[in-house]
């Protein structure tokens, strides 16, 4: 028998959800001792903590539920959001446990390993089919990751990877029917995904999604987590002379921040408390949510997914789908129950459009629904570029060759360019191609673990978020094209045809205008996201 | 009339002692005090502040008033104090009681007093023990290393990040402290030489690259040491490739690893000093100005009674007597003169000067076709000649003479006594200033006006239009000015005052130089006129500037002789290979005479790195293929 599953890996919780063939939709499959229930829009959903905790000694490890009451254990080191690690954009600091030094990336590969291990288990099945999902802004290094650590773990299983957004999407579509629009705010604890998408009747297999806009940010319920901190320790003079001291009692305080950001998800105020294990000291500071909703405005955390909003919503509208032609709103992730966030959806859309129907469970149950055979029409997520030297300048420009949202694969060229040489008898003439993210939507601040299992925030500069929002896809692997005879400075000697096919990458063919002959043709460049 | 001065002197240090001596300069101060003499009071303060005795307190304290000049009597009598003078007074005054009130002010104060404290190096141990640190983060970063405070320095910056970003923008003394601290951090010799590959340093000294060579070497990290290497400025990258023990990248890199390996360090070193050493040739007198041919391979310039014609580098081929002052142009085959005694322009070609061209002459310039005169003739009426032609027979040339003022439509009546004029050799445009600059281009009709700046001519004035975007004009006033010119309208980007007119752009370099008042020479950044400090090479007090056309030769006039550097190739020589560009091996090319194994070597490095590059074609409808049709016209 095949059991499919989707497995949707958060910055705070961890959902597996399995196909249910009958009922035609994923449902959360049980992983009793490290799964625990939490509330979120009314109902409760069943949840992995995204924690794994190493005994000091080196010798015992414990998942989910099993290390919340870990933390101040001293002789426990507990990894927590380690999402992030990752993508290799917040730093990642080896801890020391027992004789060995563990990074939070292969504390995460540890956990998604016993994860999908204690699934099959409970699935119980001789044949698995996997789709596990990735954030959207960093789909390419997640998927390698989960195909090339977590995927060598879990045996002859098959492994998909989808983005968190579209498999959420999915997730709904069960109850939409064919031509229906609708949107899709994921906002977790890590990223913030708005995607407007459209259920197409793909035949016999049922209905399939296709996006229609799609936009990311990596802003989640961990920065407002970090922002509350920051403002308790503001508040009761944390000394920022004292750096050690800082990180150990910054890290209880963003658990405690996190507490609090849920309290205020339905009461009027909450105390925001942590002790310094060292002297003592008790830091402590009640925040209302009066106060806790000035914060996320002056921090820009509610002006920044308001405009992922609508941004999401012009390039639908944009595209012959207007916002009041929608069938429904479905709000995903915690960081989706906090009032002023809800407050923010709501103001958009007509109240009866908007649901908030088990949000912490509905990308795993998405995944687990294309693993069962949902099709899926995706399209190109960011836009990318070719890089080519400005005559006039001599410096380095951009020119786009795929838009984001460009759906594939494409039978005619996405776009088609001439290029020349820049030097004298030119023979090699490479194609450079870059991913362009969006700089300005980058993260402002990340959190980061120290050696000793401290935390601090740390600012991400505009020079790191300009080095980001250009990516060399092709650097260690670049395609060139030989001219032969040597091309002449200044003279167009390339056409270049771009498609995109079915595996979703770039492919070029070039036609050499001097010889008169094709000399690429379909030739991968790129992997596309 | 207040006491003089050694009785001031002795009174104030009698009171210091015992007995009635002591009371009775007490009495003497207390009522010079009292009245305000400044001096009296002044003279107390100094010697509280060297020596603290109760009694001069007493008496400071009644008078309550401040040192002349303020400082740390300030911050002794608990008043409004400045930054510095409180932290001057918390380091400089060791456990006197003003240091320690400064230093009560600091741990009360506000973070703008922490963070200068944190600043001065006597501080440390104070705030250290106090755990003070600067808000900043880098600072914070920075100051956590350099007070050896390991266990908070990897708290705040666990992956070197803060540091890296504030080495950056650290100066060399502080880098150099930096470095002697990062000893023994191998991670952080990492961040640093990520900061070398990003190109994010712009000059890198030999013990900064050395360190970074030698922390990889240490940890036998080939692979990250060979990125660091060619990423290094070409001398330092020879350097390091001899610590490799072996190793040899594999692929494409091998080639440029072999010939870094191949080059012979001193050979190369004594090609580097030719390159970023300017060359000297002899003059007749003070250098009053010059020009270089447009290939920037010959060069004129004027002395008080001579004319000398340069082919570079080899040394004087042509020299003609001429009035002081004189002003040359050299064109195509040929030089033009002005000589500001007669203001005539006379061509010179062969060792002889042809008879006048032009009388009154003020300014000349390139044309796309020729050479541009300004004249200003009866009434100081300003005429442009138009010359379109080549060679040394400037009476071969076709001649339109174009009346400015009628042109522009300048009021008549209205004479500016002083002009001058730029062009630019590439579309042809021209400005002229007098009361104003105007900006034309050359019709069949005449001149068409495309717009008009506030500027004013005064004697000396300079324009300098050496790119199409690119206009510099120095005014009466000696105000530089920057426009972008590229537009409709020149755009005003950036200005800053000088003391004198010379001026020379040198966009090819990124610079612009001009003279200070010490008659240095300086450089300003090509794009904000900021100043970039004095340029190694130039020793000696300059006369005048001028710039070659493709502004990347810079010739300093001297008295006696001049001094020609190669700006773009000199700043290239130094630059680390990863902050080089695609436009630097364009610029590269048209240096290569093989001569300089330096130079040579350094294209090696530049065409590995851009050699594959590409432009893309011209925009517009792809080239047809052979199988493609079109449509016919409709029946």
């Amino acid at each position: 028998m095949t059991a499919r599953i989707g497995i949707d890996f958060g910055t705070a919780n961890t959902v597996v959800a399995r196909w249910d063939e009958a009922r035609g939709r994923g449902e959360p499959v049980p992983l009793d001792g490290i799964d625990l229930t939490r509330s979120g829009g009314g109902v409760r959903q069943r949840v992995v903590p995204s924690l794994l905790a190493y005994s000091n000694t080196g010798t015992q490890r414990w998942l989910g539920a099993q290390v919340v009451d870990r933390f101040a254990d001293p002789d426990v080191t507990v990894f927590q959001s380690t999402k992030s690690n990752v993508t290799g954009r917040a730093v990642d600091i080896p801890r020391a446990v027992g004789s060995r030094r563990i990074t939070a990336r292969e504390a995460a590969t540890q956990f998604l390993g016993d994860v999908t291990a204690l699934a099959v288990l409970a699935v119980g099945a001789d044949d698995l089919e996997v789709v596990a999902t990735a954030p959207v802004e960093t789909f390419d290094t997640y998927r390698d990751w989960l195909v090339g650590e977590v995927g060598a773990g879990i045996g002859a299983a098959r492994l998909r990877v989808v983005d968190e957004a579209t498999a959420a999407a999915v997730g709904y579509s069960a109850r939409m029917s064919p031509g229906d629009v609708f949107c899709v705010f994921d906002f977790g604890a890590g990223t913030l995904d708005v995607s407007v998408v459209r259920v197409e009747d793909a035949g016999g297999a049922g209905a399939g999604v296709r996006s229609i806009a799609k936009v990311g940010l990596d802003l989640g319920g961990n920065h407002v987590d970090a922002l509350l901190a920051e403002h308790v320790a503001a508040e009761t003079g944390l000394c920022h002379g004292d750096p050690v001291t800082f990180n150990q009692v910054f890290r209880p305080l963003l658990i405690a921040a996190e507490a609090a950001k849920v309290e205020l998800t339905h009461a009027a105020r909450s105390t925001v408390a942590t002790t310094d294990p060292v002297s003592g000291r008790e830091y402590r500071t009640e925040v209302t949510r009066s106060r806790f909703e000035r914060l996320l405005r002056d921090k820009d955390v509610l002006g920044r997914a308001n405009r992922a909003l609508r941004r999401a919503l012009e390039g639908a509208a944009a595209k012959g789908y207007p916002a009041d032609g929608f069938a429904g709103v479905f709000l995903v992730g915690g960081t989706s129950l906090i009032p002023a966030v809800r407050d923010l959806v709501n103001l958009q859309f007509e109240p009866e459009l908007v649901h908030l129907d088990r949000p912490l469970e509905a990308v795993a149950a998405g995944a687990a629904g294309i693993a069962g055979g949902r099709e899926l029409h995706d399209h190109i997520q960011h836009d990318y570029a070719i890089r080519h030297v400005d005559a006039r300048t001599g410096t380095y420009e951009y020119e786009v060759l795929v838009e984001a949202g460009t759906a594939y694969p494409t039978q005619e060229p996405v776009r088609s360019i001439t290029i020349k040489a820049i030097h004298p008898a030119q023979q090699r003439m490479g194609i450079a191609v870059y991913e362009l993210a969006h700089a300005t939507s980058g993260a402002d601040l990340e959190i980061v673990f120290d050696a000793l299992g401290g935390a601090r925030t740390v600012a991400v500069t505009p020079q790191h978020r300009q080095e980001r929002s250009t990516l060399w896809l092709n650097e260690d692997s670049p395609t060139f094209l030989t001219a032969d005879p040597p091309a002449a400075a200044g003279v167009d000697r390339f056409r270049l045809d771009f498609r995109i096919d079915a595996q979703k990458r770039l492919t070029v063919s070039a036609f050499d205008l001097e010889r008169r002959t094709w000399v690429l043709a379909g030739h991968p460049v790129v992997q596309l996201a | 009339m207040g006491m003089k001065s050694w009785t001031r002197y002795r009174l104030v240090r009698w009171v210091a002692g015992r007995g009635p001596l002591a009371w009775w300069a007490w009495w003497r101060l207390i009522r010079a005090g009292d009245r305000g003499d400044t001096e009296v009071i002044d003279e107390v303060w100094d010697l509280w502040l060297s020596e603290p005795h109760a009694r001069l307190w007493i008496a400071l304290e009644r008078w309550h008033r401040p040192r002349t000049g303020g400082g740390a009597s300030l911050v002794a009598l608990g008043s409004q104090a400045s930054v510095e003078e409180v932290v001057a007074a918390a380091a400089l005054y060791g456990s006197h009681p003003v240091a320690v009130a400064a230093r009560a002010r600091i741990l009360a104060g506000p973070q703008e007093l922490v963070d200068a404290a944190c600043e001065a190096e006597w501080l440390a141990a104070f705030c250290v023990e106090h755990r003070l640190a600067p808000a900043d983060p880098h600072r914070a970063a920075v100051f956590f290393l350099l007070t050896g405070q390991r266990e908070q320095y990897h708290a705040v910056d666990p992956d070197h990040s803060l540091l890296a970003v504030a080495y950056q923008g650290a100066d060399a003394s502080e880098r150099s402290r930096v470095l002697t601290m990062a000893a023994g951090h191998p991670d952080l010799a990492r961040v640093l030489a990520d900061t070398v590959r990003r190109g994010r340093l712009a000059r890198l000294s030999q013990r900064e690259a050395e360190y970074l060579a030698g922390a990889f070497a240490r940890q036998r990290d080939w692979t990250g040491m060979w990125e660091l290497t060619r990423s290094l400025p070409v001398l330092d990258a020879v350097a390091a490739v001899r610590r490799f023990d072996g190793w040899r990248p594999e692929g494409p890199d091998a080639a440029l690893f072999d010939a870094l390996a191949a080059a012979d360090p001193d050979e190369l070193t004594r090609a580097h000093r030719a390159v970023v050493t300017p060359w000297t040739v002899s003059a007749r007198g003070t250098v009053t100005g010059g020009s270089f041919a447009p290939d920037g391979r010959r060069m004129a310039f004027t002395t008080v009674t001579s004319v000398d014609m340069v082919t570079l580098p080899s040394g004087v081929t042509e020299h003609w007597p001429a009035s002081h002052h004189s002003e040359v142009l050299v064109l195509d085959g040929a030089a033009l003169l002005i000589s500001r005694w007669d203001h005539a322009a006379s061509g010179l070609s062969n060792g002889t000067a042809g008879p006048a061209v032009f009388l009154r002459t003020v300014a000349f310039g390139r044309t796309p076709d020729g050479f541009a005169a300004l004249t200003l003739g009866e009434e100081r009426r300003p005429r442009l000649h138009l010359m379109t032609g080549s060679g040394p027979d400037f009476h071969t040339y076709d001649q339109r003479v174009l009346d400015v003022r009628t042109e522009l439509g300048i009021p008549a009546g209205f004479a500016h006594p002083s002009w001058t004029m730029a062009s630019e050799p590439v579309r042809g445009r021209i400005a002229i200033a007098g009361n104003d600059l105007h900006l034309v281009e050359v019709t069949g009709d005449g001149l068409r006006r495309l717009a008009t700046v506030p500027f004013v001519s005064g004697p000396g004035s300079r324009l300098s239009f050496a790119r199409p975007d690119r206009l510099l004009g120095v005014d009466d006033t000696r105000m530089l000015r920057l426009w972008r010119a590229d537009g409709a309208e020149p755009r005003l980007v950036a200005e800053r005052q000088l003391s004198g007119a010379s001026m020379a752009d040198l966009p090819g370099a990124g610079v612009v130089a001009v003279i200070d008042p010490a008659r240095r020479v300086r450089y300003l950044d090509g794009e904000t006129l900021a100043d970039l400090g004095l340029p190694g090479g130039f020793e000696y007090m300059a006369t005048s500037l001028f710039a070659s056309p493709d502004g990347t030769r810079l010739a300093v006039g001297h008295n006696g002789f001049v001094e020609v550097l190669d700006v773009a190739l000199a700043a290239l020589a130094d630059r680390p290979l990863a902050a080089t560009t695609p436009a630097d091996l364009h610029m590269l090319r048209t240096r290569l005479d093989g001569d300089s194994p330096f130079v040579e070597l350094l294209h090696i490095c530049l065409a590995h790195r851009f050699g594959v590059d590409v432009a893309l074609g011209d925009p517009g409808p792809v080239h047809a293929r052979d199988d493609d049709i079109a449509l016919g016209e409709p029946a």
